[in-house]
């Protein structure tokens, strides 16, 4: 119980950690002049997508205990402004959201949880009451919730292209 | 107690070292890019323009997380770690 309390501190830690990065790249971002001119001819490759976004998370989770999580927060910070840059050029063009959203529903709480369990080992580490079944246990979900999200954007996500304008 | 401390020494240090190899063999993985795929197809359509901000802090970050990364692996929170369980170990003795 405790320990699922102090996860959770964490994780709305993350959350606005990663809200503020968000907001700021947004708002410092102009409407892309391109928007009209998609190409609408996308094959995501699942296994790159997946294997790209395993080696974010594992990132975010095991920087934690090597860094005092600095380099977990980093890594957040740099993915909230990646995100923020990227809804900001589609700002005039909100439709646009439908190729992020599907995906980014599962994908974007998943990242969270990875920072979270980070910052989670690495107060484990300094306290010395790890509880290695309860790290793999959320190391699990992760794997599972990016292979979801991998499969949405490989699938699912593409279809919406053909609707957008 | 003894036990207990053992156990607990045992998997910090574990937790310390499979952390480092990992992080090690990420950053060795070649087209290392710090950022998730949640923007992966508005990329492909071509939409994206990064503005200044994000490079600047990509880059800025990128090189931090890194340096951050090579630093602790030689001091830093292992030493620390290391330190606290010496001093719970002379304690617990």
């Amino acid at each position: 119980m405790f320990k699922k309390n102090v996860l959770v501190k964490l994780y709305i830690l993350c959350l606005i950690l990663f809200l503020i990065a968000l907001f700021t790249a947004y708002f410092y971002t102009d409407p892309a002049s391109n928007v009209n001119n998609l190409n609408r001819n996308i094959r995501p490759d699942f296994f790159q997508i997946f294997f790209n976004n395993i080696k974010v998370a594992s990132l975010l989770v095991f920087l934690g205990p090597l860094t005092l999580s600095l380099g977990t927060i980093a890594v957040l910070i740099i993915n909230g402004f990646i995100l923020g840059n990227a809804i900001g050029n589609i700002k005039d063009n909100l439709n646009l959201l439908l190729l992020v959203i599907p995906h980014g529903i599962i994908e974007v709480p998943v990242l969270l949880l990875a920072a979270s369990v980070g910052m989670k080992l690495t107060l484990d580490l300094l306290l010395l009451k790890i509880n290695l079944k309860f790290t793999f246990k959320y190391i699990g979900i992760i794997f599972l919730g990016l292979m979801i999200a991998a499969m949405l954007e490989t699938f699912l996500t593409p279809i919406f292209i053909k609707g957008v304008s | 107690m003894n036990l207990l401390l053992k156990t607990q020494n045992s998997k910090a240090i574990f937790t310390l070292v499979a952390s480092g190899i990992i992080v090690l063999a990420l950053f060795s993985i070649k087209h290392n890019h710090l950022s998730m795929d949640v923007i992966d197809i508005l990329n492909r359509a071509g939409i994206i323009a990064p503005s200044w901000i994000v490079s600047a802090i990509t880059a800025t970050g990128s090189v931090l997380a890194i340096i951050t990364v090579l630093g602790s692996l030689g001091a830093g929170l292992p030493l620390a770690v290391l330190e606290q369980l010496a001093a719970a170990s002379t304690a617990a003795a």
